[in-house]
């Protein structure tokens, strides 16, 4: 993926925590990267899903691909979503599994996960649930999982190699893998692998 | 995508990618490095 040397663990969380919580509370500004309604519509999210969300879900919405463009999600299966956010690809999914499937969304931001939270019981979306947590330790039993998603989240994570362990451990043999992420096709300096502003931009 | 196979994942499938960051105040430091938002697709046996 992205960017391979860390800043500290805890240094490069509480920064990612912080902005993140800009993003969320404070969705009208400007940020280093599209985001909200725009943004969906650059990622050419069909507007039909759009449609079915209030605007709290989508303002905050900060991914950088549509991950159900990789596959379908059926009625009834299970679905992770690694890195939240506001829930907006989270409440998608809701609505595909339907009331007999079951959506876990895992969020390290308390201001998304608050929002997102808040959301989902607008919407009446009983069959999703938010969790905190981080990719590299996902608090979600073993092969219990048909369908992972994460949306522009992984890069972000100090220990790549840990979050994909983390998604092979959760899927169910044969569970599927949509993740839209970052990806870089240059070398990246390691004194800019070292900018904590660069991460979190 | 190297991480991806190395947790035992199968079928790594680079679907697309596209410029995401164009027309954001991060589109200097986003193509400095061809930053590309992607869509991977993976299964796992």
């Amino acid at each position: 993926m992205a960017i391979q040397v860390a800043p500290e663990i805890e240094t490069l969380r509480k920064e990612i925590q912080k902005k993140y919580t800009e993003v969320a509370s404070n969705p009208e500004l400007t940020f280093h990267f599209h985001h909200g309604l725009p943004l969906a519509k650059i990622l050419e999210y069909p507007e039909e899903l759009m449609a079915e969300l209030p605007p709290e879900a989508v303002e905050s919405f900060a991914g950088v691909g549509n991950p159900f463009s990789l596959g379908e999600i059926a009625p009834g299966e299970t679905v992770l979503d690694i890195g939240s956010g506001s829930g907006f690809d989270s409440m998608i999914a809701a609505k595909m599994v339907g009331p007999t499937g079951k959506v876990i969304g895992v969020d390290m931001t308390d201001a998304m996960l608050e929002k997102s939270r808040k959301t989902a019981k607008t919407l009446g979306l009983t069959q999703l649930e938010f969790k905190k947590g981080y990719a590299e330790e996902l608090p979600v039993p073993d092969r219990s999982v048909d369908v992972v998603i994460s949306n522009g989240v992984i890069n972000l994570t100090p220990d790549k190699s840990a979050s994909f362990n983390e998604v092979f451990r959760v899927l169910k043999p044969g569970g599927r893998l949509y993740l839209a992420d970052i990806v870089v096709y240059k070398p990246v300096p390691d004194a800019v692998k070292e900018d904590v502003d660069l991460w979190t931009a | 995508m190297d991480a991806i196979k190395s947790s035992g994942l199968a079928d790594v499938e680079l679907v697309s990618a596209k410029d995401v960051f164009l027309g954001s105040e991060g589109e200097v430091n986003a193509h400095s490095f061809e930053t590309m938002g992607a869509k991977i697709r993976a299964r796992k046996p």
